[in-house]
């Protein structure tokens, strides 16, 4: 039977953005629904679960990028207790990262270092053999040094996804199925409705549908402009331990090793513009694979257990979008690329203030909606 | 405010010769640079250049100097078949102006060269050569429509300039002219 449902808020999109958004505003006291669609390509299912402002950063990004990433880290552990979540049940973890200088790259990542240290960042230089002594899986022969990275973190963003839903349901707040198909004014609210015949009538909407924002917002008659850049992830099975870090491989689509429980690796990964399909191919997991075996020697005798793959939703400045759009009853909430795992719980947080009219917090000018961005680019695949 | 100008040269038959004799001695950048921008290189093309590569394994004779060198016999743009493209990459490169500004670019002149594999940059003369099958399907898009992604973003058409192998000497690799003029695509 279809459901008829009036609330103050309805967020469209029931990935990681989505849910944390639909979390924050019901602490707020606010009725929510969440609108999904496909699990297909989801890129919050997909994701290794990194939390790594220094190693996702990148000096020609704007500072106050650095600043959220940052934000989106700190924010975590208060975050996770807020809503009652134990940092076990969800896979989060403190861990320093080892940024790989890799012989495969011409240039060296050393001087990464200095602007690490202007930005407060805690990092120090590893000779090949300090590497050696801090990750003796590691062969040489594949780097040149590294720059370890000092309490950064992981999270498994599957489980996050989960608790975040189940969350929401024991909060009431539904979380329908089935995408938004219609857009209807309602006497100045809006209309929604759903593949299933459902509707929501709404004061506001969140749009925050990763990949598919830019379809979802043509809905409302909005111009979101991200496109779909697609990573494949494997996993693997090993003895456990071998690594005390995260192995971070800035080569191709800027891989890397994550240890996801005891004995469970999550290799990746590549940055695919022009291949909006789901599967896993020959040249990204061979290449995966090799540079995993090439760094760590014992990994040729790890289990493949599972491989997949989803789509970052991305904007040609690589920067998201937070902000209030045109349609002063709708709050975009996309474009977060390489890093919505790391913004999921911040983005929430910011986005339940706009919603509410406060002032977030953080200067969000740089992610505003209808900044000038440039038509998309085919860049090559990165692998 | 920087501008950027496009130019077309029509072809000389000895320009397709020298392009295939560059891929014949660059094989493994072309067959990567096609797989990886999902470019599909008529099979025939791409036949022959490897069955080259097989028998004289890899060595190509080297221009001297270089065809692609020479000044060419520019027209405006508006004047060859491909005008339309032409402009529509005039209209993305100039969003590049000030980057390409600081690598002393501020023109181009584009041949359209049949039978060749791929996009070529000579940086000397800047010249590009675009393979004449390319040219003509190139599409505004990012991708073609699937069911996950009906309606495919817009996309610039920048990528053909940028992403252009630079032509270099036989005994040097090659690589996008992007990378080689030191300038980011997105920012
Ligand atoms: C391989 C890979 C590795 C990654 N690794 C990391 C990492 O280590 N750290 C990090 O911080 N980030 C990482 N990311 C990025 C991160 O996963 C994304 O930025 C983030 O998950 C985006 O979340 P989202 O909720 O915006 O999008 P998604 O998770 O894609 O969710 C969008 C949702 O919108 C729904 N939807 C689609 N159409 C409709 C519709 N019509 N109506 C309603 N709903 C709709 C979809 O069903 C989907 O559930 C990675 C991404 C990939 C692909």
């Amino acid at each position: 039977m279809s459901r008829n449902i009036r609330v103050d808020v309805a967020v469209v999109g029931d990935g990681l953005i989505g849910m944390s958004t639909a979390l924050h505003l019901r602490r707020r006291y606010l009725s929510v629904a969440v609108i999904g669609g496909t699990t297909q390509g989801r890129a919050s299912t997909a994701a290794a679960g990194m939390l790594t402002p220094a190693c996702e950063y990148d000096p020609w990004m704007p500072q106050e990028f650095y600043e959220l990433l940052r934000e989106g880290l700190d924010y975590y552990p208060p975050f996770l207790s807020a809503f009652g979540f134990t940092p076990e049940s969800v896979g989060f973890r403190s861990t320093d990262f080892t940024l790989l200088d890799l012989v495969e790259r011409p240039d060296s990542l050393q001087s990464r270092t200095e602007w690490m240290d202007k930005y407060g960042i805690e990092n120090r230089w590893l000779s090949p053999a300090e590497v050696c002594d801090a990750e003796p899986h590691l062969s040489p022969r594949t780097f040149r040094g590294a720059i370890r990275i000092k309490d950064e973190a992981v999270v498994n963003p599957r489980a996050l996804l989960q608790a975040m839903t189940e969350w929401a349901s024991a909060e009431e707040c539904p979380v329908l199925v089935g995408g938004l198909t219609g857009v209807d004014d309602e006497h100045g609210r809006l209309r929604l409705t759903t593949g299933e015949g459902d509707t929501v009538i709404a004061d506001q909407v969140v749009i925050a549908a990763g990949s598919w924002s830019g379809q979802v917002g043509r809905a409302f008659g909005l111009d979101i402009p991200v496109c779909p850049v697609k990573g494949q992830i494997v996993r693997l099975a090993g003895p456990p331990g071998l690594l005390r870090s995260v192995a971070f491989m800035p080569s191709g689509g800027c891989g890397s090793i994550v240890s996801r429980s005891p004995g469970e690796y999550i290799v990746g990964t590549s940055e695919e513009y022009l291949r909006p399909e789901t599967d896993n191919t020959a040249g990204v997991v061979g290449t995966i694979l090799s540079r995993l075996c090439a760094v760590v020697p014992e990994a040729a005798e790890w289990r493949i257990e599972e491989m997949w793959s989803g789509f970052r939703p991305m904007t040609s400045d690589e920067l998201p979008i937070l902000a209030r759009a045109d349609d002063p009853r709708i709050v975009v909430a996309t474009g977060h690329h390489r890093n919505g795992v790391l913004l999921t719980a911040v983005t929430g947080r910011l986005v339940a203030a706009l919603i509410d009219d406060e002032a977030p917090g953080l200067s969000l000018d740089r992610f505003r909606y209808g900044r000038p961005l440039r038509p998309h680019t085919r860049f090559a695949t990165k692998y | 405010m920087n501008s950027f100008t496009i130019r077309a040269a029509r072809p000389h038959a000895d320009e397709t010769t020298a392009l295939l004799d560059w891929s014949v001695g660059h094989l493994d950048e072309l067959e990567r640079w096609a797989i990886r921008r999902q470019v599909p290189v008529p099979g025939p093309i791409l036949a022959g250049i490897r069955r080259r590569y097989a028998e004289d394994g890899g060595r190509a004779p080297e221009p001297v100097p270089p065809v692609w060198d020479r000044e060419p016999d520019s027209v405006p743009a508006g004047q060859v078949p491909e005008a339309a493209l032409l402009a529509a990459l005039e209209r993305d490169l100039l969003l590049y102006a000030a980057s390409l500004a600081e690598g002393r670019i501020d023109d181009l002149t584009v041949t359209t060269v049949p039978g060749v594999p791929a996009a070529f940059y000579a940086p000397q003369s800047r010249r590009l050569f675009l393979p004449d099958w390319l040219a003509e399907a190139v599409s505004g898009r990012l991708f073609a429509p699937t069911a996950l992604f009906p309606e495919p973003p817009s996309a610039t058409v920048s990528w053909l300039f940028f992403q252009s192998l630079v032509l270099t000497p036989p005994s040097l690799p090659s690589g996008p002219a992007a990378h080689v003029l030191g300038i980011r695509e997105s920012d």
